[in-house]
């Protein structure tokens, strides 16, 4: 009788609604909570791509200083343009870097450059670098396009 | 009776309960809190370094190329220590001299992890990159190919967040950021 008469207590449905409300909240806190951090490490990449996209267009344009000749023999295609892997600053793989990401610490980074001579004799070359990762299952890519004259 | 009746306050089982969600809840958030603060951190430091970093190769880019006329070894540059007048291959120190157009000075230099800029028009050197950036491996050097061609200058330097101790290292992945700036210019006049 005793307990019957305690009137102070919480029916089921109101438990149940708080409970919901409750569990609604905390899984959107989590997934905007989780959204956030997934775009805060994407930021980080891409800064850090930059970097090696800015660093790989420095050192193209090291290339170009040095002998204008032997740059613009680094494009040996005729007008399609020719690709290079460039994660290691030279010249020496032909092509692209494959399904590897060598750069950054930890390694999750790999970095193209297409040369495109133009005019004939050349006196232009159109430079593309592409840094890329893998950001969950998905591959993402930072372009960065410049042009150097042979007058510059 | 008087005591029996009087039935505020929690059962056992419902303290019990509440403990355990509390328990569970808790070390959740906190973990998220962690992470948001770890990734911020990262962020804002990498961002930092490839600011400074950013700022200092534009600015010795654009200095020398546009200014430079000679290029020398010592300061003050004078005719006494000109470098770079035959084709030399690169030797890169850790400091550079330039005289402009109008016979004034200014270069580069490295001493305990700051780049200054040193020139006739300041007092004092001038550190480029603030107290908690910290500069390593800078190297600065001129070549020339040929006789009657423009020098070139090389520029090297790592650049990173100071983690505490003048290091670039740490044993968490979010304390350190360290970029690699390199480049060649080529002197206009």
């Amino acid at each position: 009788m005793v307990f019957i008469k305690n009137k102070f207590g919480f029916s089921l449905i109101e438990v149940l609604v708080f409970v919901t409300i409750l569990g609604l909240f905390f899984v959107a806190a989590v997934s905007v909570t989780t959204f956030s951090l997934k775009n805060m490490k994407i930021n980080e990449h891409k800064i850090i791509a930059t970097h090696f996209a800015e660093e790989g267009l420095e050192w193209i344009k090291s290339e170009k200083e040095g002998d204008w000749g032997v740059f613009i023999g680094k494009d040996t295609s005729s007008g399609s343009g020719t690709s290079y892997c460039l994660n290691d600053l030279n010249w020496s793989t032909i092509g692209n870097c494959g399904e590897v990401y060598p750069l950054g610490t930890p390694s999750s980074f790999k970095r193209e450059v297409s040369l495109k001579n133009i005019n004939t004799p050349t006196s232009e070359v159109n430079i593309e670098i592409i840094v890329s990762w893998i950001e969950g299952n998905q591959t993402m890519n930072i372009p960065i396009k410049s042009v150097v004259n042979l007058w510059e | 009776m008087g005591i029996k009746k009087k039935l505020v306050g929690f059962t056992l089982i419902e303290m019990i309960v509440v403990i355990a969600v509390i328990a569970v809840t808790l070390p959740s958030i906190f973990a998220i809190v962690f992470g948001i603060t770890r990734q911020q951190t990262k962020i804002y430091r990498i961002s930092k370094v490839k600011k400074e970093g950013d700022y200092i190769l534009n600015l010795l880019t654009n200095t020398i190329r546009n200014s430079a006329v000679s290029i020398h070894s010592s300061s003050p540059a004078t005719i006494f220590n000109v470098i770079c007048r035959i084709v030399v291959s690169p030797a890169p120190t850790t400091s550079l001299y330039f005289l402009d157009s109008t016979n004034n000075w200014f270069g580069y230099s490295l001493a305990s992890n700051v780049i200054s800029s040193s020139s006739s028009n300041l007092a004092s050197p001038i550190a480029l990159n603030s107290n908690k950036i910290l500069i390593n491996n800078f190297l600065i050097g001129c070549e020339k190919t040929a006789l009657f061609s423009n020098a070139n200058i090389t520029i090297n330097f790592d650049i990173c967040y100071d983690t505490g101790g003048k290091l670039c290292t740490s044993v968490r992945p979010e304390e350190f950021a360290t970029l690699h700036y390199q480049t060649i210019i080529r002197m206009k006049n």
